[in-house]
């Protein structure tokens, strides 16, 4: 349970500071932020449904991923320049969507674990991190990168998308096989999300520290 | 006894301090090898600018020549020609008339005109960038201080140090245009009584020094001078200087003359051919 506390308090503390600064910060931090708080209130939901009233909540991580997929889209459709990537990525917004909805009519609905929209979700997040990782090391348009908060954005959104790709690849192998191994990957794959929060909080207090005295107000 | 760990939970910890190391190892590397493309970048950015600048500046050279050149030969073909006509009319008239006094004043004036088509044929040579090319940079600094010289009231020395080697015609043009400039600024500002040049033809460097005997002035002060006040005399022999990779010295203190000393490395000869200022 105390994974649980920490991973919420995690994503409340993120929420609290991105909404706290909300005003001062640019478009792309702001939909992260959003992206920031609906995990954590879907997540604080399906606690409170499994954990209080202990009925299924697997249907919240059905919708919660096509929301968490759009506010993350949206903040690379911001921070990519090329206007033919940033057309594919509100394309995919709406693919994604449509085929996440159509498994979960059919072949995982609502009371199953949507195995197949979360590893599309981590493929396509995984994508574009590494684009955007990608062209920010091509272009050098930054004079430092480690005091880019999207540097650090983009780099635990590939780190966690990429490692909970694989994991999820493997969790119905060895859940169906070595359950020991399994309940090892799902921890490795928590490590993975706190490590993405984690970079979060880094992210804007990079932000807040390299901003302009005359923009703080 | 504490009981150790079980295996799994070693497991995890074991391969979460993996990921985290390859994470860190990501992140250091990507850093760094950002880092190092940025400085590349910078360099090149500068380099690009100082063959921008170098560039631009030899256009206007260029330009500033072509236009003293097209000034020259409209000295020589038009009034050289139309002041030879007039003499020759001031001749026919001192022919025809026979007053004394006013065959006098014709052949004054006509004394007068043929100095006048003198100074004209020396401005035409000192604007013509031809001449260095053809008499070189020394025959064309004499025949500056000739022409200095000839309104009597400044004396002008000419000092050779070394033996004298060619330049090349291209920086021997700006050479020329630099002592023309320095000149220029001496009989403008300074009131000088005596101008020397000094040639210094040495191994490894030829050394250019234009020296007077005027007011003086304060160099940082006149460095300092915002665009309203500022002429573009100072900037220009700088400028020009480092087009040759050189360095030009200006010091001077009010009350005790001026001395501007131009400084270019120099390539030595091989095998008895001239010298070359490096490029």
């Amino acid at each position: 349970m105390w994974d649980t506390y920490l991973y919420m308090t995690l994503l409340g503390v993120g929420a609290g500071w991105y909404l706290v600064n909300y005003r001062i910060l640019t478009p792309p931090l702001r939909i992260l932020g959003s992206a920031i708080a609906i995990t954590w209130l879907g997540t604080g939901y399906s606690i409170y449904i499994g954990a209080v009233h202990h009925k299924p909540n697997i249907h919240v991580y059905h919708i919660l991923i096509i929301i968490q997929y759009v506010l993350y889209g949206l903040m690379f459709e911001k921070l990519i320049d090329q206007p033919f990537v940033k057309r594919i990525i509100r394309v995919s917004l709406v693919l994604f969507a449509l085929i996440s909805l159509s498994l979960s009519l059919t072949i995982q609905p609502w009371n199953q674990y949507n195995s197949y929209a979360t590893t599309l979700f981590n493929a396509l997040i995984a994508i574009w991190s590494s684009y955007y990782l990608w062209r920010m090391f091509v272009d050098i348009k930054v004079e430092a990168l480690e005091q880019e908060a999207s540097f650090w954005i983009s780099t635990g959104l590939l780190f966690s998308s990429l490692g909970s790709f694989f994991a999820q690849g493997l969790m119905n192998y060895l859940l169906a096989n070595t359950a020991n191994y399994a309940i090892m990957v799902y921890w490795i794959h928590e490590l993975m999300d706190f490590i993405l929060f984690v970079f979060f909080l880094l992210a804007i207090y990079i932000y807040l520290r390299y901003l302009p005295h005359t923009q703080r107000s | 006894m504490p009981s150790s760990p079980p295996p799994d939970v070693v497991l995890v910890i074991l391969v979460g301090t993996l990921l985290l190391l390859i994470l860190a190892g990501f992140i250091t590397s990507i850093i760094f090898l950002y880092k190092q493309r940025h400085k590349a970048q910078q360099q090149e950015m500068t380099r690009l600018q100082e063959v921008y600048q170098r560039e631009l500046l030899q256009s206007q050279i260029e330009i500033q020549n072509q236009t003293l050149l097209q000034i020259a030969q409209d000295l020589h073909d038009n009034i050289g020609q139309l002041l030879t006509v007039v003499t020759m009319r001031l001749n026919t008239l001192e022919d025809d008339v026979q007053e004394p006094d006013t065959q006098q004043a014709v052949q004054q004036t006509r004394d007068l005109v043929k100095t006048i088509i003198q100074e004209v044929r020396m401005l035409s040579k000192s604007l013509n960038q031809d001449v260095v090319g053809r008499f070189g940079l020394l025959p064309s600094l004499t025949h500056e201080l000739e022409r200095i010289e000839r309104s009597g009231k400044i004396k002008t020395t000419l000092l050779t140090q070394g033996e004298p080697y060619s330049l090349g015609e291209k920086t021997e043009i700006v050479l020329l245009r630099m002592a023309q400039e320095s000149l220029n600024n001496a009989l403008k500002h300074a009131r000088p009584r005596h101008l020397k040049l000094i040639t210094d033809y040495s191994h490894d460097a030829f050394a250019l020094t234009i020296a007077d005997d005027g007011r003086g002035f304060d160099v940082e002060e006149a460095k300092s001078r915002d665009l309203k006040q500022t002429g573009s005399g100072l900037y220009n022999l700088y400028n020009r200087s480092a087009l040759l990779k050189g360095t030009c010295t200006i010091t001077s203190q009010p009350g005790q003359g001026t001395q501007i000393e131009i400084r270019l490395p120099v390539n030595p000869p091989i095998n008895g051919s001239s010298f070359v200022a490096k490029p």
